[in-house]
């Protein structure tokens, strides 16, 4: 199919960025209507990819050619099934999230809050940049963007302790942008262009051990976002941020962006002949499944819940980058379907943290005996989120998991298949002591009941857990996850 | 391979250099005779026509055309006095002139209270004149004459708070740029007995093998030494951190905004006009010429990290930033000399910019040092707004103007192919690293640091001084998203110099 032009993929990039303009000129004064523009602008960017969704389902491709800076930094867009599954993705979940900010912040009187919607106006910006870019450069442009963005919502409480998660978060995630902005640049050098294509552009350029060298280099640079160990130290440090900003940027839009930008780099980029050539998935998939194992570890010894889940996160997303590295149409497919529902189960599970403290204070593990009689709601849905995690059926996180196992066995891997199982048994090791305590432990004499929050906190949660069902009871009917991971494994593989 | 280029003659560069020379003594003089205000805008005035005497050249050289012009001939004395406009030049007097116009309105606020203005206005068309004669004259000698014009003319700028430290700074920026510029002097002398011309319109004047590699390799390095000093570069940046901190910031911006730049032109005309590309690759000095640079870009930055007084930080930045000048003309590639010299231009605006913030914040509440700017973002929001944008640009995000250098030089070093050469793309990413480490503490401190209860007046400074603040800032963005602008005057420099 001849691509389409369409200025929507930019519309879809400037309606977060015109409403975070207007944000900052309603200000503080008049937190109603400031309110309004953060859900007109997730509503209005959410309309605007879904309605390039039908196209891009049956092969269709969307393209907007901008403008060029200096050669080789081209301003471009391109909404691919891979982009539209990222971008939808994201945009669907930011409308949970900001009605579940505006209950947050609300609830806990934060502080400078006009600066908290403008910045995360600006962090969905640039996902959706990152989402549609249709060459490396553009990527990385926006991929910068989303660090500076993402910063004053990391340091937001302006404590010691979180302006020190600030420089951790900045450090690693500059370093690993300048790595990212070397391999583009070799990349350039070697074949003059930057787009991204189906089947690759590095094939028949360059020798294979600067193609060997090029790769480390980019795996490096987007490794930092996608927490492959040792590169995740900033991630469980950067929970002290509000939970919505760790519910939908750390657990969906910042680290799925490292994953995605890795995805494109690996299929788009080098192209599964090449890397097959050069030998590049199985020490990607060895140092994916180590990341998996010790991230389920250290969850473990996690008391503080959101560190619990940061380590979660570092594990998951390793299932994703485990599966692109297998390099088989299942494990390709198993990959990116978890994309979206680690991003369902994820963000109900901090949404749930965030539930929790809203009404009790309470960060700890040890402090939550019992609370699942005073929340029942809340807890009902951090319970079945936690079970997808794990992976039991009729769940999202099982259809992932059937996915990697079957894609190990088409690659000849069954060691992989070893880490898998290993990880959901971790995965029940640090879930379920949570539900066992909060369901079936006494809370402590004298301490305070707390109720369900209000449904500005609570209706989020629901929708989550609902797509959590949904998603792993009717995985393959039309437009699911599942059947544009299909569509993607087709051009990418087929 | 003869290049004819088409010569216009125009009267044009002659104005840019000697209006401001001949307004030196008018401007010293208009206080006493008329008002001060007469004299702080006959300057104003003055940098205003030169900017858009520059700025009238561009439609000539964009024809692909060069500008000379004769002001004595050789039948009346024995070296001839000529101007010439090739688009080098016409670039690095593109900025400068538009930084100094800003810096000179600029210094009308903040001036207003200090002492020997008429000195300090003088001085300051003085050393525009000078700037303009290095990048537009057509004769190494009269460069050299220029240059040294520019820092006696400068030293009155840096002293100018007359006090223990600057009186010392001055001192030593005199004693050691007056002592390179000897070697600078010696080796202009040795090129024209060798060559028998100093013109700077070809490329390669220096016969080829007429001496040992050593020997061209000393007279080299005898050129870097005299300009490198100016340009701070490692090891002869001694003077630099201290003299430019010492002057009032207006000076400051320009000391380190453009006048360093004089030292990385002459560096790019040694190298591209009086050796030529071929006979440096020849001896091989370009590769310890790009060591110096890496190590200069280095120190610089290291150096910065530690420091705690705004101005001094930002100079010891400058030195980091001259080094990628350097080393883009030192890997002789075409992306690395347009890179090295697109920076030259993108780094007007982000130190003069910086510069002129620091500035702002000394003359309005007199902090000067980083750890006491806790609450300056709420304080002074539109000065703070455009230190960050400049800051971030140092830090080459994107889409800001330090981004396209950082990234055209990247593809020069990888394009040079020589092992020693890619490994400093490394040096390139590792510094712009350094830099976000110290200048976003800074940003973090004015914007998000701890915050008193009560309300906080805002002291943005007034609009003489905001207007070339806000106009520097608008410039890193400008020039990141239409870098074709400048980019294709340098790209016809990078063809006369480098493909010919």
């Amino acid at each position: 199919m001849e691509p389409v032009h369409s200025i929507r993929p930019v519309l879809a990039i400037l309606a977060s960025l015109i409403c975070a303009a207007l944000i900052v000129i309603t200000g503080e004064r008049r937190r109603n209507l400031r309110e309004f523009w953060t859900l007109f602008a997730s509503l209005s960017k959410y309309i605007i990819v879904a309605s390039m969704f039908p196209l891009v389902y049956h092969g269709g491709v969307y393209e907007f050619v901008g403008h060029t800076i200096v050669p080789g930094i081209e301003l471009s867009f391109r909404v691919d099934a891979f982009g539209m599954f990222f971008a939808f993705l994201a945009s669907m979940l930011w409308i949970p999230t900001s009605i579940y900010s505006i209950g947050y912040v609300r609830s806990l009187h934060e502080h400078a809050q006009t600066r908290y919607f403008f910045a995360f106006a600006v962090c969905m910006s640039s996902v959706i940049g990152i989402a549609f870019a249709a060459n490396l450069i553009t990527l990385y442009i926006f991929y910068e963007m989303l660090t500076m963005a993402t910063f004053p919502l990391v340091i937001h409480k302006e404590t010691p302790e979180a302006l020190c998660a600030g420089k951790k978060y900045l450090a690693y995630t500059l370093t690993g942008g300048a790595f990212i902005l070397l391999g583009t640049a070799i990349t350039y050098v070697l074949t003059g262009t930057l787009a991204f294509a189906d089947h690759g552009i590095l094939m028949d350029h360059g020798t294979p051990e600067m193609l060997r060298a090029l790769f480390v280099i980019f795996v490096i640079g987007f490794g930092v976002k996608a927490a492959i160990m040792p590169l995740h130290g900033w991630l469980p440090s950067a929970m002290v941020a509000p939970t919505p900003v760790s519910a939908l940027l750390h657990a969906v839009a910042v680290v799925k962006a490292g994953v995605f930008g890795l995805i494109r780099v690996v299929y788009y980029i080098y192209g599964v002949d090449l890397m097959r050539e050069l030998g590049l998935g199985l020490p990607l998939a060895v140092a994916a499944s180590i990341t998996i194992i010790v991230g389920s570890v250290l969850a473990l010894k996690q008391d503080n819940l959101k560190k619990l889940l940061a380590y979660s996160t570092v594990s998951q997303l390793s299932y994703i980058v485990l599966g692109a590295a297998l390099l088989t149409p299942s494990a390709t497919a198993g990959g990116i379907i978890h994309i979206a529902n680690q991003a369902f189960m994820k963000i109900t599970l901090f949404f749930c943290a965030g539930a929790i403290f809203v009404q009790t204070g309470k960060k700890n593990i040890s402090e939550m005996n019992g609370i699942g009689k005073t929340m029942p709601l809340t807890m009902i849905c951090f319970s079945i989120a936690a079970t997808g995690m794990i992976g039991v059926p009729l769940l999202c996180g099982f259809i992932t998991k059937w996915y990697l196992c079957v894609g190990a066995l088409e690659a000849g891997y069954l060691i992989f298949i070893g880490v898998l199982l290993v990880s959901a048994l971790l995965n029940v090791a640090y879930f379920f002591p949570i539900i066992y305590n909060a369901f079936f432990m006494e809370p402590e004499k004298g301490a305070k009941m707390h109720n369900d929050p209000n449904w500005w906190i609570l209706l989020p949660i629901v929708i989550c857990t609902l797509g959590v069902v949904i998603l792993g009871v009717t995985p393959s009917v039309p437009y699911t996850p599942l059947r544009l991971a299909t569509i993607i494994v087709q051009q990418v593989l087929g | 391979m003869v290049h004819t280029e088409e010569i216009t003659i125009s009267a044009l560069p002659a104005i840019a250099v000697l209006l401001p020379l001949l307004s030196t003594g008018p401007v010293s003089f208009a206080r006493g005779a008329i008002s001060e205000g007469f004299r702080d805008y006959l300057a104003i005035g003055v940098s205003v026509i030169t900017f858009l005497a520059v700025m009238a050249m561009i439609p000539t050289l964009m024809g692909g055309k060069i500008i000379e012009y004769v002001l004595i001939s050789k039948e009346v004395t024995p070296v001839e006095i000529a101007f010439r406009v090739d688009h080098l030049g016409l670039i690095v007097a593109i900025a400068s002139s538009f930084v100094w116009m800003l810096a000179t309105i600029y210094s009308r606020g903040y001036m207003a209270h200090e002492h020997a203005k008429d000195r300090y206005y003088s001085f300051m068309v003085l050393t525009l004149g000078a700037m303009m004669g290095i990048v537009l004259t057509k004769n190494l000698f009269a460069l050299y004459i220029f240059f040294e014009m520019m820092t006696l003319s400068s030293y009155v700028l840096v002293i100018h708070e007359e006090t223990k430290e600057a009186l010392s700074a001055g001192k030593k920026y005199l004693f050691i740029s007056i002592g390179f510029g000897l070697f600078l002097l010696l080796s202009i002398l040795v090129t024209y007995m060798m060559a028998g011309t100093l013109n700077l319109d070809q490329i390669g004047i220096l016969p080829h093998e007429a001496v040992s590699k050593l020997a061209y390799g000393t007279l080299f390095f005898a050129f870097i030494a005299g300009f490198g000093t100016k340009a701070g570069m490692f090891p002869v940046h001694i003077w630099l951190p201290d003299a430019h901190p010492a002057a009032p910031s207006p000076a400051s911006a320009l000391l380190s905004g453009v006048m360093i730049k004089a030292g990385a032109y002459g560096i790019i005309r040694v190298i591209y006009n009086v050796f030529g590309p071929e006979l440096v690759s020849e001896i091989g000095v370009n590769t310890i010429l790009a060591i110096l640079a890496g190590i200069t870009i280095f120190l610089g930055s290291a150096v910065a990290i530690s420091q705690k007084e705004i101005k001094r930080m930002l100079a010891y930045s400058s030195i980091s930033q001259i080094g990628y000048v350097i080393l883009g003309a030192a890997l002789l590639t075409n992306d690395g000399l347009k890179g090295g010299i697109f920076h030259i231009f993108n780094h007007a605006f982000m130190k003069g910019c910086l510069f002129l913030c620091a500035g702002a914040v000394i003359h309005q509440t007199g902090l000067r040092n980083i750890d006491d700017f806790g609450e300056l973002g709420q304080k002074m929001p539109v000065t703070m707004l455009c230190f960050t944008i400049a800051a971030v640009s140092m830090i080459g995000v994107p889409p800001l103007n330090g981004f396209v250098s950082k990234w055209i030089l990247c593809l020069g070093a990888i394009e040079a192919g020589n092992i020693v050469l890619v490994l400093f793309v490394a040096v390139l990413l590792l510094s712009s690293l350094m830099n976000a480490i110290y200048y976003m503490p800074v940003i973090i401190k004015a914007f998000f640091g701890p915050k008193s209860k009560e309300p906080v007046e805002k002291v943005d400074p007034e609009l003489s001084m905001l207007i070339p603040i806000v106009a520097l800032a608008l410039g890193c963005l400008i020039f990141g998203i239409c870098a074709n602008l400048p980019l294709s005057i340098i790209e016809l420099a990078v063809h006369t110099l480098l493909l010919r």
